[in-house]
C-alpha cells in the first residue's frame, strides 16, 4: 500500500496593524496605538508557529505571506524572529516563495536589507495611486514620492520580484487618470501588478460618503473601459493578464495566491487569519487582544469554524475560484481534487456556457471567455452549491 | 324551533366595516371571549387580514338572547364586497332569508352596494338597514338615510345609526335582525334538501361542504346524495360552526351547518347543488346558481418546469373552494407546460395566484391578463379567443368582436365631467344620467370589458378623490377594430407577451410596453433588443444594453467566504426570473407590463 503524500502548505500571517486606517478598508485591521503591541504580537507568533506547526510536520510549505494590515510595521528583527521559528517548526521548500505586503510610508533600505536578509524574497507595495491627491483621498499615508523612493531602493538592491497594488473607480478619477497610473506603474519595471477596482463597504467613510451623495461612482461603462485599458496596456508591457484582476511577468505569478485559487490547503497564523485544511474553513480569535490572551496561556487559539464543505462544496468552490484564472481550470486535476467530476455535477451548465460562449473549453480546460472577466460574477454564481 | 332561527348575510362596500360588525356581533354574543377576539375574526386567511378585503365567506353560528328573554339561533353568512365576487355574494343570499345593509355615514351608498341590495330584493330578503362610522368626524347619518330612503325605498325611520368599532347601537341592529327578517320555513317531515353554498378540501377529513337545510333533516351517519351526480356517501360528520367547527347529531330545516362524508373527488362537491338522502331522495333539487363565466383569462406557469403536476392538484383544489376558477392546460414556447385560467376579474386573478403561491408553496409566473374575444372566421365559424397567442391568421379572420359591459357608476355631481371623460378614452358610449339625490349621479355607459379590465377603477378612484363607484353588468359581444401585438425580445417573438389592442391604440400602448419592459429588465451579458409588431411590422423598439460591470473584488484566502455568500445572493436574484430564449425576465414583469399607467 501506498500512503498518500499530503499536498503542500501555504502558510498565512496576518499582521493586523496599520499606521492609521485608510477611508476604504474594511478587512481585519486596527490603528497601532502603541509600538510595544507589535512585540508582543510577535511574540505571540512565535507561540502559535510552535503550537501549531507539529501536525503539519508531514507537509511542506511552500508559500508563505505576510499580510495586513501593514506588515511593514515590523522592523527587521521582528520579521526575522517569525522566519526563523517557522523555519525551525515547518519543512520549508527550499524555493519558497516568501511575500511581504509593505507600505511604502513604512520601509527604508536598511529595513528592505533587513527582510531580505530574514528569508522575504518577494515584496508586494500597496502604491494604490501615484496622483497624490487620490493617495489623500484613500487616506494613504504615504505619498508617491515614498513609493518612488522605495522602488528604487528595490532597484539598486537588486530585488525585482516585488508586486505593486492599484487601485481604479477612485472618485473622480478619469480614463486619463488611470492610464497615467498605469504608465507610471510599468515605468517602475515591477514583476507583478494587482489592479484592484475600488469596492466599498458602506461602512468605510468613503463608502458612506457615496451612499450620502457626497461623490458618484463613474458609469460602468468607464469602469469596464478602464478595466480593458488595463489588460491592453498591461500586455503590451509584456505582462500576462492571470487572474481577473492580477497581471505579472511570465513566470512570476504569485505562487501563493495561485494556492487560493487552485484550493490548495493554507493554514492562517496572526489574529483574524484565515485557514483552510482537509476542508474546513477556520478563522482565528478576533481582535488581536484576544488571540494575545490565549496565546500567553501557552494554548492554540480555538479557531472559529466557517464552513466545512462536503464534495458537492469543495467542487463548487474549485469552480468558482479556479476560473478567476485565465488560464482556467482542469476539470481532470479538480475530480482527483475533489472526489467528483465537475461533469457529474455542472455538465448540462458547462455544455450550455460553452454554447452561449460564456465558457471556452480546449484541451481538457475550462475557461471564461475574456469578454465576461469585469462581469464574471454573472457566469461564477450559477456555480454556488 | 325554526321560530328561533334567522339566517342572514350582511351586505357592504370594501372599507364600510363590515368585518369589523362581524366581530361586534361574535363578541356580543359570546360566540368568542374577549381573548380569542382579534381583529377580521370570519377573515380566515392571512391574505384577508393584509389586503383588509373579505374574500371567502365564512359562515358562523351565533346563540342570541333577545331584549325580550328568547334566545335565537341567529346563522351569519359573510360575503366578500369586491365586484370582482358578486357570484359569491349571490351564493351567500340564496342562503338566508335577510340581509343587513351596512352604509358607511360619511360615504354614502356605492355603486357595487346598490348591486347587491337589487340582487337580496329580488330574492325576497328582507333588508335592515343601517348606518355605520356614526363616531367618526365627518360622519353624516341623516343625509345617508335620506339617500337610502331616496335611492332605495327604505323607510329611514326604519335605519338605525351604528358604530360597528365602539359598538354602539349593534344590540339595536341584533334586535331589528330578530323582529324583522323572517324566520326560515320549510317542512321538517319533507325528504331531505340542502343547498351546498360553499365546500373546501381538508387534507384528513376530505371536502367540507357548508350547506343550508331548505327540507327535511340530516343526521350523522345518514347515507346522502349529490343531486347532480348521483354520486353518495356516508355523512361521517356533522355540525356547526360557532365559530369552531362543533359536532351535532342532527340538522334540519332553516339550519345552517356543514359536513364530511370522506368525499375525496373534488367534482363531486359543487357549490349550489342540491343534497338529499339516498334512502328518501328529494323529488328535484333545489335551484342552482348560474353558473359564473370567467371574463378574464391568463397564463399560470410554474416558475420550476417540474411543478407542472404540483400546480394541477393546486388548482383542482382551489377549484374546490372557488367554483367561478376555471383552468385548462395549455403550452408556451417561451413559458413551457402550465394553465390557462379564467378569473371574475383582476383582483379574483390575483388572489388565485397568491393563494397558490402561498398555501401550495409554488412559485408561478402569470401572463398579461386579456378578456375573451369572440371572432368570425371567413368560413363562416366562431372562434372563442382566450389566449392571445392563437389568433388566426388576417386573411383568416371575417370580424373580431369583444365584450362589453353595462356600467353603473355613482359619483358626486361635481365630477360628472371628469367621469365622462375618462369614459370617452376608455372607449365608452353614454348610455344614461340619473341624479340619485341632488348631490349624487348614477352614469351608465356602455364600455369594453378590456378597458376597464386594467387601471380604470383606479383612475375612477385618483379622479374623484375616491369617491367614485363601480359596478358593472357583463354584455354582448360587438364588433371592434382589434388588432394582436406580439413582443419581440432580441427578434424571438415571445408567445406569453401577445395581446390584443384596440387599433387606435395599438401604437400608443406599444411603445409604453416596450419602455416599461427596457425598465423591468435588468442589464444582461448582451444587448437585448425590445420591439413591439403587429403582423411583421415593428411599430416600438427600445433596447437594454450589455451589463459592463460586476462586483470584481479581489478573492484570497480571508475573501473566500464573504465572496460565495455574495454568488448566493446573485444566484438567488436569478431564480426571481424566468429565462425566455437567452434573456432574463422577472417573472412579474409579464403583469406589470399590462398596467397602462403614466410614467
Amino acid at each position: 500500500m501506498t500512503r498518500d503524500i499530503p499536498p503542500a502548505l501555504s502558510l498565512y500571517m496576518h499582521i493586523p496593524f496599520c499606521l492609521q486606517k485608510c477611508r476604504y478598508c474594511d478587512f481585519l485591521s486596527l490603528p497601532l496605538s502603541d509600538s510595544n503591541l507589535l512585540n508582543d504580537y510577535t511574540g505571540a507568533l512565535l507561540t502559535e508557529i510552535k503550537l501549531k506547526a507539529p501536525a503539519f510536520n508531514e507537509r511542506t510549505v511552500n508559500t508563505i505571506y505576510l499580510g495586513g494590515g501593514t506588515p511593514s510595521l515590523l522592523d527587521g528583527a521582528q520579521v526575522n524572529k517569525v522566519m526563523q521559528a517557522i523555519r525551525d517548526n515547518f519543512n520549508l521548500d527550499q524555493d519558497v516563495e516568501t511575500t511581504l505586503e509593505a507600505n511604502p510610508a513604512t520601509v527604508n533600505r536598511d529595513r528592505l536589507s533587513a527582510y531580505r536578509d530574514a528569508g522575504v524574497n518577494r515584496l508586494s507595495l500597496g502604491v494604490q495611486s501615484f496622483i497624490d491627491s487620490d493617495l489623500a483621498c484613500l487616506g494613504r499615508r504615504h505619498r508617491v514620492k515614498d513609493a518612488l523612493k522605495t522602488v528604487e531602493d528595490l532597484h539598486q538592491m537588486g530585488w525585482s520580484n516585488f508586486n505593486l497594488d492599484l487601485i481604479y473607480g477612485l472618485p473622480g478619477q478619469s480614463m486619463d487618470g488611470w492610464k497615467y497610473n498605469l504608465e507610471a506603474a510599468a515605468a517602475l519595471q515591477p514583476a507583478h501588478l494587482s489592479a484592484y477596482l475600488l469596492q466599498l463597504d458602506p461602512v468605510t467613510p468613503l463608502g458612506r460618503e457615496l451612499a450620502q451623495g457626497l461623490w458618484r461612482e463613474a458609469p460602468d461603462e468607464q469602469l469596464a473601459a478602464m478595466y480593458q485599458e488595463t489588460g491592453r496596456f498591461m500586455s503590451e508591457q509584456g505582462f500576462i493578464h492571470y487572474e481577473l484582476s492580477n497581471y505579472c511577468r511570465p513566470g512570476l505569478e504569485c505562487r501563493h495566491n495561485l494556492a487560493y485559487w487552485r484550493g490548495r490547503p493554507y493554514l492562517g497564523l496572526g489574529s483574524g487569519a484565515v485557514g483552510c485544511v482537509n476542508d474546513r474553513r477556520t478563522i482565528n480569535p478576533w481582535p488581536p487582544a484576544d488571540y494575545m490572551d490565549v496565546l500567553k496561556t501557552g494554548v492554540l487559539p480555538p479557531g472559529r469554524v466557517l464552513e466545512v464543505m462536503n464534495r458537492r462544496e469543495r467542487l463548487s468552490e474549485a469552480m468558482i475560484m479556479g476560473l478567476r484564472l485565465t488560464g482556467g481550470v482542469s476539470l481532470e486535476e479538480i475530480a482527483g481534487r475533489c472526489g467528483m467530476h465537475p461533469r457529474d455535477k455542472y455538465g448540462p451548465l458547462i455544455d450550455e456556457f460553452v454554447e452561449r460562449a460564456w465558457l471556452i473549453e480546449s484541451c481538457g480546460k475550462l475557461r471564461l471567455n475574456p469578454e465576461l472577466y469585469f462581469v464574471s460574477n454573472q457566469v461564477l454564481c450559477h456555480f454556488i452549491d | 324551533m325554526q321560530d328561533r332561527i334567522r339566517n342572514f348575510s350582511i351586505i357592504a362596500h370594501i372599507d364600510h366595516g363590515k368585518s369589523t360588525l362581524a366581530d361586534r356581533l361574535l363578541e356580543f354574543t359570546g360566540a368568542i371571549s374577549q381573548r380569542e377576539m382579534r381583529e377580521q375574526f370570519l377573515d380566515k386567511m392571512d391574505l384577508e387580514r393584509e389586503k383588509g378585503i373579505t374574500i371567502k365567506l365564512q359562515p358562523v353560528r351565533l346563540k342570541y338572547q333577545s331584549r325580550e328573554g328568547q334566545e335565537y339561533i341567529l346563522n351569519l353568512i359573510d360575503t366578500p364586497g369586491h365586484v370582482d365576487f358578486s357570484y359569491e355574494v349571490s351564493r351567500s343570499l340564496a342562503a338566508c332569508e335577510g340581509a343587513v345593509l351596512l352604509v358607511d355615514a360619511s360615504q354614502g351608498i356605492e355603486a357595487q352596494t346598490l348591486a347587491n341590495v337589487y340582487l337580496a330584493m329580488d330574492l325576497d330578503l328582507e333588508i335592515v338597514g343601517a348606518v355605520n362610522k356614526i363616531d367618526l368626524p365627518g360622519a353624516e347619518p341623516e343625509q345617508v338615510k335620506e339617500e337610502m330612503e331616496t335611492v332605495l325605498g327604505m323607510d329611514r325611520e326604519d335605519i338605525l345609526s351604528i358604530s360597528a368599532k365602539t359598538g354602539t347601537g349593534v344590540i339595536d341592529l341584533l334586535e331589528a335582525v330578530v323582529k324583522h327578517i323572517p324566520p326560515p320555513q320549510g317542512d321538517l317531515d319533507a325528504p331531505f334538501q340542502a343547498l351546498i353554498f360553499d365546500s373546501y378540501f381538508d387534507s384528513y377529513r376530505g371536502a367540507i361542504c357548508y350547506f343550508r337545510v331548505k327540507a327535511g333533516q340530516v343526521h350523522k351517519g345518514d347515507l346522502i346524495r349529490m343531486m347532480s351526480s348521483g354520486c353518495e356517501f356516508e355523512v361521517a360528520e356533522l355540525g356547526v360552526i360557532n365559530p369552531n367547527m362543533t359536532e351535532v347529531q342532527v340538522l334540519q330545516a332553516g339550519e345552517v351547518g356543514y359536513l364530511a362524508a370522506g368525499i375525496k373527488n373534488v367534482a363531486d362537491t359543487k357549490v349550489g347543488d342540491t343534497i338529499t338522502l339516498a334512502e328518501r331522495p328529494a323529488g328535484q333539487a333545489l335551484p342552482g346558481y348560474q353558473e359564473v363565466k370567467p371574463m378574464v383569462f391568463c397564463g399560470l406557469y410554474p416558475l420550476e418546469n417540474n411543478d407542472f403536476e404540483r400546480l394541477r392538484e393546486a388548482l383542482e383544489r382551489l377549484k374546490l373552494n372557488d367554483a367561478s376558477l376555471l383552468y385548462e392546460p395549455e403550452s408556451s414556447e417561451a413559458l413551457g407546460f402550465g394553465f390557462r385560467c379564467g378569473f371574475l376579474g383582476l383582483l379574483h386573478l390575483e388572489i388565485v395566484k397568491e393563494r397558490l403561491e402561498r398555501e401550495y408553496d409554488l412559485s408561478l409566473l402569470a401572463t398579461a391578463p386579456s378578456v375573451v374575444y369572440k371572432i368570425i372566421l371567413t368560413d363562416g365559424s366562431e372562434l372563442l379567443l382566450r389566449n392571445p397567442t392563437h389568433w388566426p391568421p388576417a386573411q383568416r379572420i371575417e370580424k373580431v368582436m369583444e365584450p362589453f359591459v353595462k356600467a353603473s357608476i355613482m359619483v358626486p355631481q361635481e365630477f360628472v365631467g371628469t367621469i365622462m371623460e375618462l369614459c370617452q378614452e376608455k372607449r365608452g358610449a353614454f348610455l344614461n344620467m340619473e341624479y340619485l339625490t341632488p348631490q349624487r349621479v348614477m352614469l351608465t355607459y356602455k364600455l369594453p370589458l378590456a378597458e376597464i379590465l386594467y387601471d380604470f377603477f383606479d383612475a375612477l378612484k385618483s379622479r374623484t378623490r375616491g369617491y367614485a363607484s363601480l359596478d358593472y353588468d357583463l354584455g354582448d359581444f360587438e364588433a371592434s377594430d382589434l388588432v394582436k401585438l406580439d413582443i419581440m425580445l432580441n427578434g424571438e417573438v415571445v408567445d406569453a407577451l401577445s395581446f390584443i389592442a384596440h387599433e387606435d391604440k395599438a401604437y400608443y400602448r406599444a411603445r409604453s410596453i416596450a419602455s416599461k419592459l427596457r425598465k423591468i429588465i435588468p442589464r444582461q451579458l448582451y444587448e437585448v433588443v425590445i420591439q413591439a409588431a403587429i403582423g411583421n411590422r415593428v411599430i416600438a423598439r427600445e433596447s437594454i444594453k450589455a451589463m459592463r460591470k460586476d462586483v470584481l473584488a479581489k478573492c484570497y484566502g480571508g475573501d473566500i467566504t464573504r465572496k460565495k455568500k455574495l454568488l448566493e445572493k446573485q444566484k438567488e436574484g436569478k431564480k426571481r426570473m424566468k429565462q425566455i430564449g437567452r434573456v432574463e425576465v422577472p417573472k412579474d414583469a409579464f403583469m406589470t407590463v399590462m398596467s397602462i399607467q403614466d410614467d
